[in-house]
């Protein structure tokens, strides 16, 4: 197998969709690439490759995920983490964003969702991504790590404040994300120095667990529970509201699909593993440990490799129909969440909140559509809808027809 | 039927559990509870056996015919 050497800039912003059509003529054109751009990056564009990627820990390592920051400014635990210490931060953590914990909360995600769409539905229309896509994964996130609710705001304008990707090539956008990096690990270290002190309900509250868990024959630093909790808000957020986006994109722009999830609220489940697949938001990268021959690409020490989720999961030889979108498609094996023991920690956190937002919206806002005939625009690198404007019809009791 | 999960290769997905419930469970952490053991299904089950199989992403599940 061979690869191409290519000069494409994956971060451009772009009309929504094409992004992915993009990435499927990328992939269709070749199985890997040395993308030259930047400081230049390898890239597999197809499901096995990309999985069997994944799985190569020895070969390709976590000290970066950021394909365009081969030295990360700060650390990300536990994504940066390798073998050994990644599972054991991983138990430090699992337990709380496993499906069973998801479940408890989800009384709360409900009533959140509604709250959401009561200050919604009188007005006949919102932007979505900047209301209930930001409010309820945020709203979300706090009540996970048993914070307060009055938290929320404060975490809103500080993660707001970091559009795009922190890998950004604009130096402005860097810097302005840098600033916002620094504010919510401010926050968090204030946030810990105080459960030091005052240790909260360690059953309830993240911090106070990470404060007295084991961890090896130790506890946890600071320093390791700050990062912990950076790479939570930097991996819940931003990425449950750009999918959830996308969800509504697709259901405001086809009435047929729309009809059938209302029709039948328990397709919702599969329309979400879809959505998942079909509109892939995010990659991860991988550092090369040492020089090896990868698929046929000759990779070398300290280079960077997209682990290119976003081509994997529209592969046409592993999903029929790949590029439509099939609100009923099972099995549905994609790789949205990774493919490593890395698996996003979020990801049943994340269809929760996809579900929950889905059957409540589609339960009382039934006959929403577009909101705008201008056409839409995406973010590229992490694909994400810029605004999302929706409308619908009030009645005279304020409820949405 | 004979089911392997391998533990080696199951990283919490999830889908294995949600799809096919009557075979897969989810311990507390969010794995597949049944990775620990080969183990054998009755014909009932073969059905949801392979659809938890054919749901993993990881492709950590492994369904036998005959046993």
């Amino acid at each position: 197998m061979s690869y191409s050497t290519v000069d494409v800039d994956l971060t451009r912003g772009g009309v929504a969709g094409s992004h992915f059509e993009e990435i499927d003529k990328l992939r269709e054109s070749t199985p890997a690439f040395w993308n030259e751009s930047g400081r230049g990056y390898w890239a597999l564009t197809r499901f096995d490759d990309v999985r069997d990627a994944f799985q190569s820990p020895a070969l390709l390592s976590n000290d970066s995920i950021v394909v365009t920051e081969p030295n990360p400014p700060f650390r990300m635990i536990p994504s940066n983490a390798g073998p050994p210490e990644h599972m054991l931060y991983r138990q430090t953590m699992n337990a709380w964003f496993a499906p069973a914990a998801v479940a408890k909360h989800e009384p709360f995600l409900r009533q959140t969702a509604n709250d959401l769409i009561d200050e919604l539905i009188g007005e006949g229309g919102c932007e979505f991504m900047s209301t209930y896509g930001t409010l309820f994964p945020a709203r979300a996130l706090v009540a996970m790590m048993g914070l307060p609710q009055s938290e929320t705001p404060v975490l809103v304008e500080m993660t707001g404040r970091i559009t795009g990707s922190v890998g950004a090539t604009d130096a402005d956008a860097r810097a302005r994300a840098a600033g916002a990096l620094d504010a919510i690990r401010g926050y968090f270290a204030e946030l810990v120095r105080h459960r030091r002190s005052t240790p909260a309900d360690p059953q309830l509250d993240f911090v106070s667990h990470l404060l007295q868990v084991g961890f090896a024959d130790r506890h946890l630093l600071d320093d390791e529970i700050l990062d912990i909790c950076m790479t939570l808000v930097l991996g819940g957020l931003r990425t449950t509201r750009s999918q959830m986006g996308w969800c509504m994109y697709h259901l405001a722009t086809n009435p047929i699909d729309r009809q059938r999830v209302i029709d039948d609220p328990f397709l919702i489940r599969l329309a979400i593993e879809e959505f998942l697949r079909a509109y892939p938001i995010v990659n991860v990268a991988r550092k090369v440990v040492s020089d090896v021959d990868f698929h046929g690409c000759p990779m070398k020490e300290g280079q960077m490799v997209l682990m290119f989720v976003q081509s994997a999961n529209r592969d046409p030889l592993v999903f029929d129909r790949a590029d439509e979108v099939v609100i009923d498609r099972r099995p549905n094996r994609h790789i949205a969440f990774g493919a490593s023991a890395h698996r996003c920690l979020g990801s049943h956190l994340a269809r929760a909140e996809l579900e929950i937002t889905l059957e409540e919206w589609h339960r009382r806002i039934p006959s929403y559509r577009l909101g705008t005939t201008d056409t839409l625009q995406a973010s590229g690198g992490h694909i994400a809808l810029l605004e999302l404007p929706l409308t619908w019809t009030v009645d005279g009791t304020g409820s949405a027809k | 039927m004979r089911v392997h999960v391998d533990d080696k290769l199951c990283t919490g997905q999830g889908r294995c559990f949600v799809e096919a419930p009557d075979v897969y469970s989810s311990d507390e952490d969010g794995y597949c509870k049944e990775r620990h053991a080969e183990f054998s299904v009755p014909d009932e089950l073969a059905e949801q056996a392979r659809r938890g199989a054919e749901w993993c992403p990881q492709a950590a599940i492994t369904c036998t015919d005959g046993e």
